[in-house]
């Protein structure tokens, strides 16, 4: 559709909303704090989490539940600063290499028995290292684990790694009982259906394709909490999961898409916000296939970049919920963030010259080059509005619409592709989430990996310098000089900047927001209902 | 398909009928054990044509564990090995189908189960939506069927005809949200989806409200087709000669239907019924998805998503099972229905 026919309303409505957004945002932070009160049970619109294991996947789906039974060393607050969980403390040699855990005393597992540290050290050595789907690149990291006694842990390290705290959360690092898992498989043991954690809630039942129910553990180690009597994870798809929400079935809506943010924005009794995602926070690129004509040119690179209107595309096809990138590293990492890169409005005179510069002229259709793109169908409102951009400077874009697994095994695994559409997440650290899309070592045959093959040693040597300096104002220099130079080379063109929303009833539940930037993984510590009593009987 | 002759009804014809049902007894023994075997055969054909099918779509397991935020190459090479994804198709339907042949369905890494077991939880809610949804809809079809058929050429008949078309033509998808929409939105009425509440979990009646509408919408998809068949077949039988016996012996026409013309004219709405039994269950895919369902349509449409082999594998030699035994019942049926059908 030509921009400038696009319908006023719909503008005007989008701005709204980019405004009213942020104001939703606020209304869990502003309100008056009342005292927490106990009991009642929160319905939550999720996934089908599969085998409750947090130990051995990555999976978005599994997360939200498990979270809520098992804790991890650390979490993260929601600037991806390290905070006590099951290690009340820490420190850290003076060459960076040792880090020494004081454990949480008295800590026990669901069914009694005792947490120690021989817990941790078994979980990483047996599990998290060899089949974490992200973790398990940490075995080249981490040297030897000892536990010296009942309640310290200690990780040497083969080298400095200044990322190594933002490893050490539930959602990389679930710590599991050794007690249940030593001698087994830990992909198939059947604990992995009715699990023991340490965490705030425990274990009812789990019927797949329906529900996991979880009651409140009343000897969690941290004082007071849960507040909560009971958890209920539906499974249910989006579209599904926004009805039982908007039929008041469900209090708390976890991924919703930005339509579904759109319908139920300022509702009296509802918020909207982001607060609580940050650690899904992510930067969707537009990869180049370096290895392919023209796109090896680096003016052709820029041309596309100046003939892209992010500033359209975030406002209609992500309906304002994500904002147009001004870098190639989210904006939720602010220590290492910056704007002050090289930038591309939508210039198509200046995306002209560039390609002619570069000798791609037009022919006597007007078309100067054909090319594809490639994407699954989450993204089929932005791809139809970048073959429209780039064919206003000639550039001509077949739409290849494929399912999630032929397009991740195209762009990922046979690198058989000119475009690609793609979400990439990015925290907790931009050596974890963001070094990937661009290193040379991470050209591989692995899905989310280096699509665009660029290499550029400069680049790699800077990322591996990021990672060893411990000196977080420096390391934020070099990753700000990261930036700089990504966005002048441009491998991947930065479109849309943001998190996605989710969803829940504050008219009933209270709490939120206290929990780090992932907190859709551990909301069930502190969440509280309005109407529960004011003291646990 | 067994075959019966046309002339003479069930209640038409009595001579001679001894010695056709002896016939039939020996060929109908014969019948169920050919039967039996081309259904093994069908079994074997299905679980090789499900591993050649999977194997040539792109993407598996592997690559759906290791998930969005992406793995190491040795990652999926680990995943693969206990899969057995890199072994040769040959040697995974082999192995498969020794395996299954002793009840050992595999284990599912997605589901972190054993494949048996997660049918068996899902069938009975799968079972129930079926066995609900075409019940209603023999009720409703046959019924509005049989008026239409008696009342060939009336507006009754057009009224029928129009809305079962109408009925037809409807997308479940869209469906079942505009009925989620009045009745749990707006109303509040029934409950979205699901088969149990939050609250009270496992009531008999809480079931039932979770029931109503997803048996509704699948019944509402089945019922047009019956209705069509149910009236051609009675125009039909009201055509033959025995009718018209039936008729000079004075008996009323609503007689004349449900004692002679209706009971053989349900030979195609039983093969359509039972054909419906083995495709309902894991061919309610939509409508399991809609109403967020958790039978075998909603596996088998996760299975899919998730590339799970031995999941896929599975529910498909258990559908294909349903339909050999379903057609086997409609056969039983078919013979009480109408003794002299030949099964040679």
């Amino acid at each position: 559709m030509p921009r400038s026919r696009f319908p006023r309303v719909v503008v005007t409505t989008v701005l709204l909303v980019l405004l009213a957004l942020p104001a939703a945002s606020n209304v869990a932070e502003t309100a008056p704090a009342p005292k927490p009160r106990y009991g009642g049970t929160l319905v939550v619109a999720a996934g089908d989490p599969g085998p409750l294991n947090p130990a051995i996947t990555s999976s978005g789906q599994a997360h939200p539940v498990t979270g809520q039974m098992f804790n991890g060393l650390i979490r993260l607050d929601r600037y991806f600063e390290p905070k006590p969980d099951l290690a009340l403390r820490w420190s850290v040699s003076k060459d960076g290499r040792t880090f020494t855990f004081n454990l949480a005393p008295n800590v026990r597992w669901h069914d009694g028995r005792p947490f120690s540290s021989a817990d941790v050290k078994f979980t990483y050595e047996e599990v998290l290292l060899k089949l974490h789907p992200r973790t398990r690149t940490l075995a080249d990291v981490i040297e030897r684990i000892s536990a010296p006694s009942r309640n310290v842990v200690v990780f040497r390290l083969k080298q400095r790694y200044a990322p190594f705290l933002t490893w050490l959360d539930e959602d990389n690092g679930a710590i599991l009982p050794r007690h249940l898992y030593q001698g087994s498989d830990p992909l198939t043991n059947p604990v992995n259906l009715r699990p023991v954690g340490t965490g705030p809630f425990k274990f009812e039942s789990y019927t797949p394709g329906d529900r996991v129910v979880l009651v409140r553990n009343p000897n969690y180690f941290k004082q007071g909490l849960p507040r909560l009597d009971r958890l209920v994870f539906r499974a249910m798809q989006s579209a599904q999961a926004a009805q039982a929400f908007d039929a008041g079935e469900v209090d708390l809506y976890m991924f919703p898409s930005g339509q579904d943010a759109l319908r139920f924005l300022n509702r009296p009794g509802i918020t909207v916000t982001e607060r609580g995602r940050e650690g899904a926070a992510r930067v969707v690129p537009l990869i180049l296939n370096l290895k392919r004509s023209p796109f090896g040119d680096v003016r052709v690179r820029r041309a596309i970049a100046y003939a892209l209107d992010v500033e359209f595309i975030a406002r209609t096809a992500y309906a304002g919920v994500l904002r147009p990138a001004k870098s190639p590293l989210t904006r939720f990492i602010p220590w290492a963030y910056t704007s002050k890169v090289q930038q591309y409005p939508h210039n198509t005179a200046r995306s002209n010259a560039l390609l002619d510069e570069a000798g791609v002229r037009r022919g006597g259709n007007g078309v100067r080059f054909r090319t594809s793109l490639i994407y699954d169908a989450g993204f089929s409102r932005q791809a139809e509005l970048i073959k429209t951009q780039l064919g206003d400077v000639g550039i001509e874009v077949d739409l290849r619409l494929m399912d999630m697994n032929s397009w991740v095994r195209r762009l990922y695994i046979e690198k058989d592709f000119d475009m690609g559409y793609t979400n990439f997440t990015h925290p907790a650290d931009p050596d974890v989430g963001w070094k990937r899309i661009y290193v040379c070592s991470n050209i591989v045959q692995a899905p989310f990996t280096n699509g665009s093959q660029y290499c550029n040693p400069q680049v790699d040597a800077l990322f591996e310098q990021a990672a060893r300096e411990l000196d977080r104002r420096k390391r934020g220099e070099l990753y700000r000089r990261l930036q700089r130079k990504l966005a002048s080379d441009v491998p991947v063109i930065p479109i849309a900047d943001g998190i996605g929303p989710w969803i829940y009833r504050n008219s009933e539940f209270r709490g939120f927001g206290n929990a780090g930037s992932k907190e859709q993984f551990a909301f069930g510590e502190k969440v509280w209902w309005t109407k529960g009593s004011t003291s646990r009987r | 398909m067994p075959s019966a002759r046309k002339s003479g009804g069930r209640r038409g014809r009595r001579v001679g009928a001894s010695a056709a049902e002896a016939r039939g007894r020996g060929g109908f023994a014969v019948f169920l054990v050919r039967r039996l075997i081309s259904g093994v055969a069908l079994l074997a054909a299905v679980t090789a044509a499900t591993f050649v099918l999977i194997s040539s779509a792109p993407g598996d397991t592997a690559q759906v564990l290791a998930g969005q935020a992406g793995a190491d190459e040795e990652y999926l090479v680990l995943i693969r090995e206990r899969l057995q994804l890199n072994r040769p198709l040959p040697y995974q339907i082999s192995s498969y189908v020794k395996a299954a042949a002793q009840g050992d369905l595999g284990y599912s890494l997605v589901q972190g189960r054993p494949v048996r077991d997660a049918i068996l939880d899902r069938l009975p809610a799968s079972l129930l939506l079926a066995g609900t949804a075409l019940a209603f809809a023999a009720l409703i079809g046959v019924t509005l069927g049989s008026i239409a058929g008696s009342r060939r050429g009336g507006s009754v008949d057009a009224a029928i005809s129009l809305a079962s078309l109408l009925a037809y033509s409807l997308p479940v998808f869209w469906l079942g949200q505009l009925l989620v929409a009045l009745f749990a939105v707006r109303l509040h009425w029934l409950p979205a989806g699901g088969i149990r509440s939050a609250e009270d979990p496992g009531g008999v009646v809480d079931v039932l409200r979770h029931l109503i509408l997803p048996a509704g919408t699948l019944a509402l998809l089945l019922v047009p087709l019956l209705v069509r068949v149910t009236r051609t077949s009675v125009i039909d039988a009201l055509g033959q000669e025995y009718v018209m016996v039936a008729r000079a012996k004075g008996l009323s026409e609503r007689q004349v239907l449900l004692r002679h013309a209706l009971p053989n004219a349900l030979r195609p709405v039983v093969t359509i019924l039972t054909g419906y039994l083995g495709l309902v269950l894991t061919g309610a895919v939509l409508v399991e998805t809609v109403f967020v369902w958790p039978g075998l349509g909603r596996l088998l449409y996760d299975a899919v998503l998730a590339r799970d082999t031995p999941m896929l594998a599975g529910l498909l030699i258990v559908s294909a099972s349903l339909v050999v035994v379903a057609n086997l019942i409609a056969d039983i049926i078919y013979r009480v229905l109408d003794p002299r059908t030949d099964f040679r």
